[in-house]
């Protein structure tokens, strides 16, 4: 993946956790992945088809849930709903960013569980810490392949 | 006499903020009605009387430029103030909302003052014109 997008993507979610969520992202490339997690990811679908994935565990999620809605008492549903807000908001700054004439299509955002086992299948993860919780994200290019 | 006010967004985290957002902004309204989509909005707009729409692009089944464009195809609703809140901010993506109707565009993530000035300039231009018609009415 080139440097460059990484380092985008790299801004426009700091960006937007410290605008949004109010918290501050440390690099912490040392930091092990915890054993469960919950993945928000969101798909732009253009030439190429990139997913962006993030990588939260689920205390950090109820805290940026709690910041972001201004609440102390966040239910599990409202969580889902702040990461999937939270990845459609860094995919549609992102997209912002990398395709200035509006060609590519901005996918709905998605939260599933997941686990160490998955992210170790990843060649790239980057990681910080927030809080002193783990959260990672990555960036996926694959390419569209048009049925004939 | 407060306004009523329809919050479309797929996240009712994100509806819950907004809501919050203008109620903190000092607005009187008198009903808050929500809506998971376009689609939704629409059947809300059926029964209920909405002075204003707040809504996100990117939802299932309808999406907001859809939604937009259905409410300027209806002959009741074509006049319905409309503000876009999206994570969009291609210029491509601004203009094909504001011609398929919004009013106004406000950009995700989006600080409480923004929403508080986009409500202002489109419900002070609704009461201008609102004005405008009583004037006409009793122009005699």
């Amino acid at each position: 993946m080139p440097e460059k997008m990484m380092r985008q993507l790299k801004n426009v979610i700091f960006e937007i956790l410290e605008d949004m969520f109010f918290i501050f992202p440390e690099e912490e490339n040392e930091i092990v992945f915890p054993p469960k997690l919950i993945e928000g990811n969101i798909a732009i679908s253009g030439e190429k088809r990139i997913i962006l994935r993030f990588f939260i565990t689920k205390v950090l999620a109820r805290i940026m849930a709690a910041n972001f809605m201004g609440e102390k008492k966040i239910s599990d549903q409202e969580i889902i709903e702040v990461i999937k807000e939270f990845a459609n908001m860094v995919g549609g700054n992102y997209v912002s960013l990398i395709d200035l004439e509006g060609r590519m299509q901005l996918g709905l955002p998605q939260v599933k569980e997941t686990n160490k086992k998955e992210l170790d299948k990843l060649t790239k993860v980057e990681r910080c810490q927030i809080e002193g919780e783990f959260f990672g994200f990555c960036m996926e290019k694959k390419e569209v392949i048009l049925d004939a | 006499m407060g306004f009523n006010v329809l919050i479309v967004d797929d996240s009712g985290a994100m509806r819950k903020v907004i809501k919050k957002t203008i109620k903190i902004s000092g607005f009187d309204v008198d009903n808050f009605y929500e809506a998971g989509n376009g689609k939704e909005a629409l059947e809300v707009l059926k029964d209920n009387w909405v002075d204003v729409v707040l809504t996100d692009i990117n939802m299932p089944e309808m999406d907001g430029i859809t939604f937009l464009k259905c409410l300027k195809g209806n002959e009741t609703l074509q006049g319905l103030p409309v503000i876009v809140i999206s994570t969009e901010k291609r210029d491509k993506r601004v203009k094909n909302a504001i011609s398929s109707g919004a009013r106004g565009y406000v950009k995700k993530p989006f600080r409480p003052e923004e929403i508080k000035n986009i409500l202002t300039e489109v419900i002070g231009e609704e009461y201008a014109r609102k004005d405008d018609e009583t004037i006409k009415e009793c122009d005699f």
